[in-house]
């Protein structure tokens, strides 16, 4: 079996938001909508103090909530175990966005011909080619690049990365770069104890 | 038809029903035009107004059928809260529809479900009681004792797990934490009870011993309510942890006052006159409003601290920012449309409960016994 | 249009930019629409183009640190990707460099060549704008520039930037084709608020500044500079401050503000404006306090430490001029290039034939005596005890007398360094923290040295053969001209060594009178650049540009500023639309590394292909091309472009930077003919084929993506290495030099009566002082003598969406509302909680920031991340006219809070003051 995962080391993590805007770019996502961000904030008190840094998107998780909570199935779990929303049987009941412990998942709702990048102008070129691969009242997430990684290249997000600090690869495989990254860096995922297993790693949180 | 009421009553109430359902549609017609802000709706508060209208046609729905099912008063009273019942839980499952992105894909929560689902409690638990529901009013109307009371046990056991496989798909949502709490368990069962005695007292289906014992009943029940918030709210004050942060939230946050006036006005006032039985009706009404408040007050509650709010403590989303008070999402106001579906769905249940009283499916005159 | 048709004849041109313009007429007007900007179909969607263009990325300062890969479908682009076959950004692309898509596709382009109908001007105006044919628009410009060129040239003003376009970085754009026609008034606005350049030209030729070494360097103390982290750079600079953290480097960062750098690793809050006072500071402990506490062989081999001093401070030079140095071991002066030499005096007093003498560095050392740890606590706020643990860990990380074998050769190896920016040069005092913290490196060994800090172009040291030292040149070039009248309208001739003085000449243009100049200006030429909001004081230049005859906006992108107040609209190809090339790293490279696979090694000619043009516009260089030919001219700009080279950074070829910021004509062959007006395509052909070989054209580039040329490798990166004889200036005899000179022509222009002193508002005796050879300490700066009610200070930090305004960064409507929702300081004013919680403010009030010079408003944010003796206002932003969207008026703008006046900038390099005293209230 595969089993796509990803690390994410925060401790180098530059908050730049390049992934946020490569995963933007590489989806098209509807205005407004982001499948990857980065959590911004920030600890201690002055002079003691600093930023933080969160990039989060889906977890991928291998019991996760959506999955088991969506009422008919769109919500399911793709052969290289990463979640993945079919949308032609999801009826936008939203169920999915309640059960995501990460709040990885957005609604879409708004038509993009009438909320178009360029708020107050038609939709630009860029728009228009893309705007078909976003359908109308269903719920959208990451979906790990399915298509670059079908092909073999990374998620958008890991490649674009400017300091390096992500990385992608198969959880199952026992030898990837990935699991030997996890150990290194003694990464764990995130709220671990909700049980939900998910396949991104994060190491460095403060 | 066969018009029981007061005439211009009946033409006044179904002419601001007709009204509202004309303004709902409107309101439909624009939400499904997808234009920005046509909801309040976001990946943040993904369920609102219309979810908290489904909990309460629910509760007063069931609770409705509940007490046809068990009560022993005259077959038309048991028959008028049962019709009631039938189409307050039918107005529930309405009330859902238009919070679908796609409506027209609900077949598939019953032809090619996800059965692991817990929504699928609703929506089976919601499809039998009405199946039961409908068989007890033509068992009550065509006075066939069997079928009524076949059709009563079902319709009672189905009224309660109805509302409990609700209480119980929320509480599994792992995503939310402000609806963890069990005791919402049983706050949703005793509301179930106080809603459908307020039904019946208001649709003066009891009389006589019945009508001082459902009206003693619905104030215990309110004093019953009152308790569990109670106790959930020290919970709150000895172990303070995260979960019960969204409960202090609803309290002392922006939504303060929709807590404070159901508290008030939908328990305590209505409580306190119930028990003295003293303006029994007008305690009904404000129980009713009481419940449906306490149902928006849960579902916005789950929102304000959501899961996620646990790992991003010390995170800053400026667009999340609290109004005011101790959340972290931003406060919930239903949009124009969405009050304006929701009313349309408050006006269908009315006009069609009227509808169904002033009809033959009712009959005047008390027959003698069932 | 991308003139890949060789010889097209100017009938040819003229056919073809007239069929353009008809076809536009024909599908609808594609000029500039509020509305309905996107109504016709683009050019290239109907032919279909597919497939993929690629190349280097111009959209931050660091130009063509990046390549790009981007997907077109049926002529659009569909996304766009780090190009994985360019070593220096390695597949990333940051998030800047992603908005390359909404760049081509913003509504507020400008689509055709257009003129003005309405002849008032302002923000808000509408100019009438008519659209017109190429041909006009050209014959317009040409004429308009050629009567100037006719009468007197001065009166024509060029300005150039960083810019969203080409026209204001490439080939002759950066100035020099104004500087061939002769006008003194060729003028950059972009700079004035990085004016860190004078420092590192000074001291060791690095042009436009100095990095450290991300490959040995074990400690960074970083003051007022973003090494990475904070500008978000995908050319390597993030990645190496990452692969620094990893391997366990500490970085050191002194500021107002918590920083993502200062996070990762310390920061040191400091009052802002203070940090001269904690590199004096830490130069006391070395020279005072810690044993060993400075790199005494380099500090005498290496620099101008030993060199003798008369008791006027010029060098005590022997009879064949060479500088002389008492060498202790013969007890004698020597020259300081005597072979004989053998322990080089850095204390003393001497005698040279009759002339009482000492070292500079004993005089240097004196000049550093009062400034202690406890003298330095009590202005920046920095304890004591941290400001000697900073040094001493400088003295302990640089390790004196190690060494490290790079390829098989020994190299001295100082793995620590002091590094700045912007933050504190763009201060009243900032040429004196600029170069002073190139001083403390020497002190430390470390320059040019690995583990040290190195200029980001790696270039040679330009040596001064007479004095055996490194010779100032580009803006530090000592000053040996004085006009009055004065000749440019920047004030050159008062500041010779300014970066930018562009909101100077704002001033003057508007009564050059006034200013002591003898003629008016009437041709503004603004190739790409913006004067109106890049800096401070946008109601000075507006009034400048209204003040001349004719405003032509060359290379223009969009509907901003500069667009509201021209005459003549001259619109560029958008970023991706573009055929064309770049020398990399031609000026600016790398803000902070030298990783061998970086930069250094990996220099080269970069190509960018893009996609066809959407709209009727004209590259930035074809239309110089045809301005030029027009006016009769051409053979001038094939001159210009021969002499120079017109790769890369052209106007910088003349300050013998070697290697040189441009592809030179190195086959004559190929050079430009007289009498034949080339393509901008056909120039970068002919310059690659005569630099690289007769096969090696535009086409050869087009495939291979890069070219090498002069890159350096191995134990040569580092310029002390191969050059190890030149000494480093830690005496600054030359800056003293050009005080010599000027200091004199400013008392006599003076003293005939023109009041200097109050229209450069600043007394010359004060600039006397500060052309100085030694440390001082100013007095009576700025920021410490504002009036008490302004209790706070302003500093601006670095976004990495909002960096400069370049492109349309503060345009792109994906990240204006990605950081609405998401960055907690985005529009905000950062105000720490305790100083918020006095002031009666809470999270999310809109407050207003005043200073004695404007206003800005904004949210408040509250955090623990600032001091509670500041405020910070993140990126640039703000705008002046709504024609770009309204929402961007209501950006908070720190530029708006700043003056560029007189009196309000470094005396020597005219940085203009960035960190302004400020108070806060509730809006």
């Amino acid at each position: 079996m595969t089993r796509y995962g990803m690390l994410i080391d925060v401790s180098t993590c530059a908050g730049c938001d390049a992934c946020t805007m490569a995963c933007k770019y590489q989806n098209a996502t509807p205005s407004g909508m982001y499948w990857c961000k980065v959590l911004k904030g920030e600890y201690g008190e002055y002079p003691n103090s600093g930023q933080t840094v969160l990039p989060m998107a889906c977890q991928h998780c291998q019991d996760a909530p959506c999955v088991s909570a969506c009422p008919t199935g769109a919500s399911f779990y793709d052969e290289n175990r990463c979640v993945q929303v079919d949308y032609e049987k999801c009826i936008g009941c939203r169920m999915c966005i309640n059960a995501c412990p990460y709040n990885a998942r957005s609604y879409h709702d708004v038509d993009q011909k009438t909320t178009p990048y360029y708020e107050g102008y038609e939709m630009t070129p860029y728009e228009e080619m893309r705007a078909a691969e976003h359908p109308i009242g269903v719920v959208e997430k990451c979906v790990m690049c399915k298509e670059r990684t079908a092909q073999g290249e990374e998620p958008s997000c890991v490649k674009t990365c400017i300091t390096k600090s992500r990385w992608f690869g198969d959880l199952d495989d026992p030898t990837s770069e990935i699991n030997e990254m996890i150990k290194k860096l003694g990464a764990k995922p995130l709220m671990e104890d909700l049980g939900t297993e998910p396949s991104v790693y994060y190491a460095g949180l403060v | 038809m066969d018009i029981k009421m007061n005439k211009n009553v009946v033409l006044g109430v179904g002419a601001v029903c007709l009204v509202l359902l004309a303004m709902g549609l409107f309101a439909l017609v624009q939400q499904y035009s997808f234009v920005e802000g046509v909801t309040s709706i976001t990946s943040y508060v993904p369920w609102g107004l219309y979810i908290s209208l489904f909990l309460f046609f629910e509760a007063a729905g069931a609770g409705a059928l509940l007490l046809a099912a068990v009560g022993k008063p005259a077959m038309v009273s048991r028959l008028k809260l049962a019709v009631v019942g039938v189409i307050f839980s039918a107005c529930a499952g309405l009330a859902i529809l238009p919070d679908l992105g796609r409506p027209l894909g609900m077949w598939r929560l019953f032809f090619a479900p996800n059965i692991a689902s817990p929504l699928l409690l609703d929506v089976w638990l919601l499809s039998a009681t009405l199946v039961f529901g409908v068989l007890l009013i033509v068992g009550l109307r065509l006075a066939k004792p069997a079928l009524a009371k076949a059709a009563s046990i079902g319709t009672g056991v189905f009224a309660v797990l109805l509302v409990l496989g609700t209480a119980i798909m929320f509480c599994s949502i792992p995503g939310k934490i402000g609806w963890e709490s069990t005791a919402e368990i049983g706050i949703s069962l005793v509301q179930m009870v106080i809603a459908g005695c307020a039904v019946a007292l208001l649709l003066d289906a009891v009389t006589g011993t019945a009508r001082n014992v459902s009206s003693k009943l619905a104030g215990a029940l309110l004093v019953a309510n009152a308790a569990i918030m109670l106790g959930e709210g020290m919970l709150l004050a000895y172990r303070g942890d995260f979960a019960l942060r969204a409960f202090e939230a609803v309290m002392f946050g922006t939504y303060a006052w929709i807590f404070w006036t159901q508290v008030v006005a939908g328990i305590v006032v209505p409580a306190a006159l119930l028990l003295r039985g003293r303006g029994v009706q007008v305690a009904a009404g404000l129980a009713l409003a009481g419940v449906a408040l306490s149902k928006f007050v849960y579902v916005v509650r789950g929102s304000i601290y959501p899961t996620y709010g646990e790992i991003s403590e010390g995170l800053f989303i400026p667009f999340l920012q609290h109004t005011s008070g101790p959340q972290m999402v931003t406060a919930y106001v239903p949009s124009a449309s969405e009050f304006m579906v929701a009313g349309a769905v408050i006006g269908l249940a009315v006009l069609l409960s009227m509808a169904a009283l002033n009809s033959k499916l009712v009959p005047t005159d008390n027959p003698a016994n069932d | 249009m991308n003139m890949s048709t060789i010889n097209l004849s100017r009938r040819g041109f003229v056919k073809g930019t007239a069929a353009l313009a008809a076809a536009s007429a024909v599908a609808g007007s594609l000029t500039y629409k509020p509305v309905k900007a996107f109504a016709n179909t683009p050019n290239a969607a109907v032919q279909g183009q597919a497939g993929e263009v690629y190349g280097h990325c111009r959209m931050c300062m660091l130009c063509g640190s990046c390549s790009f890969v981007a997907t077109m479908k049926d002529g659009v682009v569909v996304n766009i990707e780090g190009d994985p076959d360019r070593a220096n950004n390695a597949g990333t692309l940051c998030p800047r460099g992603k908005s390359a898509i909404m760049n081509v596709y913003n509504p507020h382009r400008i689509k055709a060549p257009m003129k003005r109908t309405n002849p008032e001007k302002g923000m808000e105006a509408d100019p009438g704008w008519v659209e017109i044919t190429w041909d006009e628009a050209l014959d317009t410009a040409a004429e308009k520039i050629r009567e100037c060129y006719d009468t007197d040239i001065r009166k024509l003003v060029q300005m150039y930037s960083f810019a969203p376009y080409e026209s204001g970085h490439a080939t002759l754009g950066i100035g020099l084709w104004a500087m061939a026609l002769g006008t003194p008034n060729s003028s950059s606005t972009k700079g004035q608020m990085c004016a860190i350049h004078y420092g590192g030209c000074y001291t060791l030729s690095a042009f436009p500044t100095v990095n450290y070494d991300g490959v040995y360097c074990n400690y960074l103390v970083i003051l007022g500079k973003s090494v990475g982290y904070d500008s978000g750079l995908a050319g390597g600079d993030a990645r190496t401050f990452a692969n620094c953290l990893r391997r366990g480097m500490k970085y050191v960062t002194v500021g107002p503000r918590a920083s993502m750098e200062a996070t990762r690793g310390e920061w040191v809050s400091a009052k802002l404006g203070s940090d001269l006072s904690l590199v004096y500071a830490w130069m006391h402990c070395m020279l005072y306090e810690i044993e060993n506490g400075f790199d005494e062989p380099f500090v005498k081999n290496r620099t101008n430490s030993p060199y003798l001093i008369d008791a006027n401070g010029d060098y005590v030079r022997g009879a064949d001029g060479k500088p002389l140095i008492w060498d202790a071991s013969s007890d004698s002066a020597k020259s300081h290039d005597d072979p004989s030499l053998a322990d080089p005096a850095l204390f003393g007093q001497y005698d040279v034939e009759g002339t009482p003498c000492q070292p500079a560095f004993q005089a240097f050392k004196e000049s550093l005596e009062g400034f202690t740890p406890e003298w330095a606590e009590a202005y920046s706020t920095v304890p004591a005890d941290k400001i000697r643990e900073i040094a001493n860990n400088l003295v302990k990380y640089a390790s004196f007398g190690s060494t490290v074998e790079i390829d098989g050769q020994t190299l001295p190896l100082r793995p620590a360094a002091v590094i700045i920016g912007r933050g504190i040069t763009n201060q009243e005092d900032g040429t004196l923290c600029d170069i002073y913290s190139r001083v403390l490196n020497m002190l430390l060994g470390n320059v040019g040295n690995p583990g040290g800090i190195i200029s980001n172009m790696y270039c040679d040291y330009l040596p001064n053969e007479l004095d055996g030292t490194t010779e100032p040149y580009f803006e530090a070039k000592t000053c040996t001209k004085f006009n009055w009248p004065p000749q440019g309208l920047d004030y050159a001739d008062v500041f010779p060594h300014r970066h930018s003085t562009n909101t100077l000449m704002m001033r003057t243009m508007c009564d050059p009178e006034k200013y002591g100049f003898d003629y008016k200006p009437s041709v503004v030429v603004s190739c790409g650049s913006n004067p109106i909001t890049v800096t401070a004081d946008p109601e000075v230049a507006e009034q400048a540009m209204k003040s001349v005859d004719y405003v032509i906006y060359q290379g223009c992108y969009h509907m901003d500023e500069m667009a509201m107040l021209s005459d003549l609209l001259l619109p560029e190809h958008a970023s991706l639309e573009t055929h064309t090339c770049h020398l990399f790293p031609g000026n600016e490279g790398s803000a902070t590394n030298i990783d061998p696979e970086f930069a250094a090694s990996n220099r080269g000619v970069v190509v960018r292909k893009g996609m066809k043009p959407l709209f009727n516009t004209l590259d930035g260089n074809d239309q110089l091309i045809e301005i030029f030919d027009r006016m009769g001219l051409i053979d001038l700009w094939n001159e210009t472009a021969n002499e120079n080279g017109c790769i890369g950074y052209a106007a910088l070829t003349g300050f013998g930077q070697v290697p040189p910021a441009a592809v030179q004509f190195e086959d004559p062959a190929y050079k430009l003919e007289p009498g034949v007006k080339y393509t901008a395509e056909e120039m970068f052909d002919r310059c690659l084929k005569s630099a690289f070989g007769a096969d090696k054209g535009l086409d050869h580039l087009d495939k291979v993506k890069m070219m090498p040329y002069n890159g350096f490798y191995g134990a040569d990166v580092y310029p002390s290495h191969r050059n190890q004889d030149i000494r480093f200036t830690v005496y600054l005899e030359a800056q003293k030099r050009s005080g010599d000179f000027l200091i004199p022509k400013l008392r006599e222009v003076q003293e005939s009566g023109f009041d200097l002193e109050g229209t450069i508002k600043f007394p010359i005796d004060e600039l006397r002082r500060r052309y100085t050879a030694l440390p001082y300490w100013p007095e009576n700066r700025q920021i410490d003598s504002a009036p008490a009610e302004f209790d706070l200070y302003g500093f601006n930090y670095r976004q990495p969406f909002y960096m400069f305004r370049m492109a349309n960064m503060d345009q792109d409507p994906i990240r204006r509302d990605y950081s609405s929702k998401y960055m907690p300081d985005d529009n905000a004013i950062l105000v720490n909680a305790k100083t918020a919680a006095d002031k009666g403010i809470v999270e999310g009030d809109v407050i207003t920031v005043e200073s004695l010079f404007g206003t800005t408003k904004g949210r408040a944010h509250l955090t623990e991340t600032v001091r509670p003796d500041s405020v910070g206002i993140g990126g640039a932003r703000g705008r002046k006219t709504s024609w770009m969207g309204k929402d961007l008026l209501e950006d908070t703008s720190m530029n708006d809070l700043m003056s560029g006046d007189f009196g309000y900038i470094d005396p020597i390099h005219g940085g203009v003051i960035d960190t302004v005293r400020v108070k806060i209230y509730k809006a």
